[in-house]
């Protein structure tokens, strides 16, 4: 395949990015299970993994870094790839932590109704030592029409697990801590649409693609952890699961919805 | 009770709408109120819009972009300052208007649509819209269905609104309708399906 027809086939109306080798490992068994393809492409330039047409939507899938920041963190590469597409979407599936162990379980399937980027919180002194305010962490909206599909796919298919719809809240860490998480939760606005309920790392890459008031994302992401001191021990365990739940219920609901 | 059955009788406005700036135009002519919009092109995409509204011998007051508000103005017949102006605030209405469609149908199946409506129609040959439509990767729309058919119609719907929009409440000659409608849906494509933004790496 030349250069070009590459360029033409990277052309598509939604993109799904995934960033561990789990993540696209899971994305391609789920995509053959239900005989969607799954060719890998590569082209001087850029490399993706093409799905044809899902429903009514021309669908590419992207490994990008793990994390936003890097050359190749879902910031850079959401910018190029978003751009070198048209692509009207993104979808950024795999592994996130969830906020509630009472509650929630691993392999549940959490999707953002907004994104907190906690990074832009302000450290000030405070008595010979320092503190911490999340005033200028502000909700961050998904991408309506991306929402709403999941929504419709929520509703009217019974699951192997939960989804729950809320604020993620999305940086650069890898935490360990359940005492950061819960400051989080319990200074940060509230939204609307429901309480926080995860978090993870690639979202925060995403900000930077589209304006606030015209996003183009969707973060949906399997728990494998509940970010403590157990992450990394749990993380080997739960990791296919939590890849494998979020994909199939992308790809499932992409291939229902719309109802024409 | 009687309080509330006060209130629930003096509700006699249907406007959805309300914005300070509104209640300040009402009374003044409206070719004595301009809105001019600015948006300058950033590396790739657009920074941040403002709107800035203009009336006649006072200094321009600044307004982040707001559709709402834009459609208001429209409503009012308050015209864009100059034709660029004009061109830029029907082409972020169309991205307004296009997003419930978009949201009810997905993105690949509006994508498809949209563009069969705009041959459809004939404005694909027309320029400049003909020079950006060339180079967009035009996908395949399901057309069996209602679905098809509803779709194809809100596009339509949006279409003549907007041009009602530029001839009747902004009472603007056809053909600078015509030609201010086309330049709009030119730079709306554009941005939609990233055509001169993309070609910037390759």
């Amino acid at each position: 395949m030349t250069d070009d027809q590459a360029a033409n086939d990277l052309k598509c109306d939604l993109l799904i990015f995934v960033a561990t080798p789990s993540e696209v490992e899971q994305l391609e068994t789920v995509a053959k299970e239900m005989a969607i393809e799954f060719r890998e492409t590569k082209a001087r330039d850029f490399a993706f993994y093409s799905m044809g047409t899902i429903g009514s939507n021309r669908v590419n899938a992207v490994r990008v870094e793990m994390g936003p920041f890097s050359y190749g963190g879902s910031a850079a590469r959401g910018i190029f790839y978003k751009t070198v597409s048209s692509a009207a979407g993104i979808i950024q599936l795999g592994m996130a932590f969830g906020v509630n162990d009472n509650q929630q379980k691993l392999g549940d399937v959490l999707i953002s109704t907004h994104l907190f980027p906690y990074d832009y919180r302000q450290i000030d002194e405070s008595d010979g030592w320092y503190k911490t305010s999340y005033s200028k962490v502000v909700p961050h909206p998904a991408k309506q029409s991306l929402l709403e599909m999941c929504r419709k796919h929520h509703e009217s298919t019974s699951l192997g697990h939960e989804v729950y719809f809320g604020g993620l809240l999305t940086g650069g860490a890898k935490i360990f801590s359940k005492h950061f998480v819960r400051e989080m939760q319990e200074t940060l606005p509230k939204v609307e649409e429901g309480l926080i309920v995860g978090g993870e790392m690639e979202g925060a890459g995403l900000l930077s693609i589209t304006p606030k008031d015209d996003p183009c994302w969707l973060v949906v992401k399997g728990i494998c952890d509940f970010a403590d001191e157990n992450r990394d021990r749990v993380i080997r365990e739960s990791r296919p699961v939590a890849c494998r739940n979020s994909a199939r219920f992308v790809l499932s609901a992409l291939s229902k919805y719309p109802q024409l | 009770m009687g309080k509330f059955k006060d209130f629930v009788e003096s509700a006699t406005t249907d406007e959805q709408f309300s914005h300070p700036l509104l209640s300040y135009l009402v009374g003044k002519p409206t070719n004595e109120v301009s809105v001019s919009i600015h948006r300058p092109k950033d590396i790739l995409g657009y920074k941040t819009t403002k709107l800035y509204v203009n009336v006649k011998d006072q200094p321009p007051v600044e307004y982040q972009w707001n559709s709402e508000l834009n459609d208001a103005l429209i409503a009012k017949g308050i015209r864009g300052t100059s034709q660029s102006d004009e061109i830029m605030r029907f082409s972020l209405a169309f991205r307004w208007s296009f997003k419930s469609i978009e949201s009810r149908f997905g993105e690949g199946f509006f994508n498809a649509v949209l563009l069969d409506v705009i041959e459809d129609i004939g404005l694909s040959n027309e320029p400049p819209v003909a020079e950006i439509f060339g180079q967009i990767h035009k996908p395949k729309a399901y057309m069996d269905g209602r679905g098809y058919q509803d779709c194809q119609e809100a596009v339509k719907r949006v279409f003549e609104i907007r041009i009602n929009d530029l001839s009747k409440k902004l009472r603007y000659h056809p053909q600078e309708t015509i030609l201010i409608f086309k330049a709009a849906t030119t730079q709306y494509l554009d941005e939609r399906f990233s055509v001169t933004d993309g070609k910037r790496w390759f």
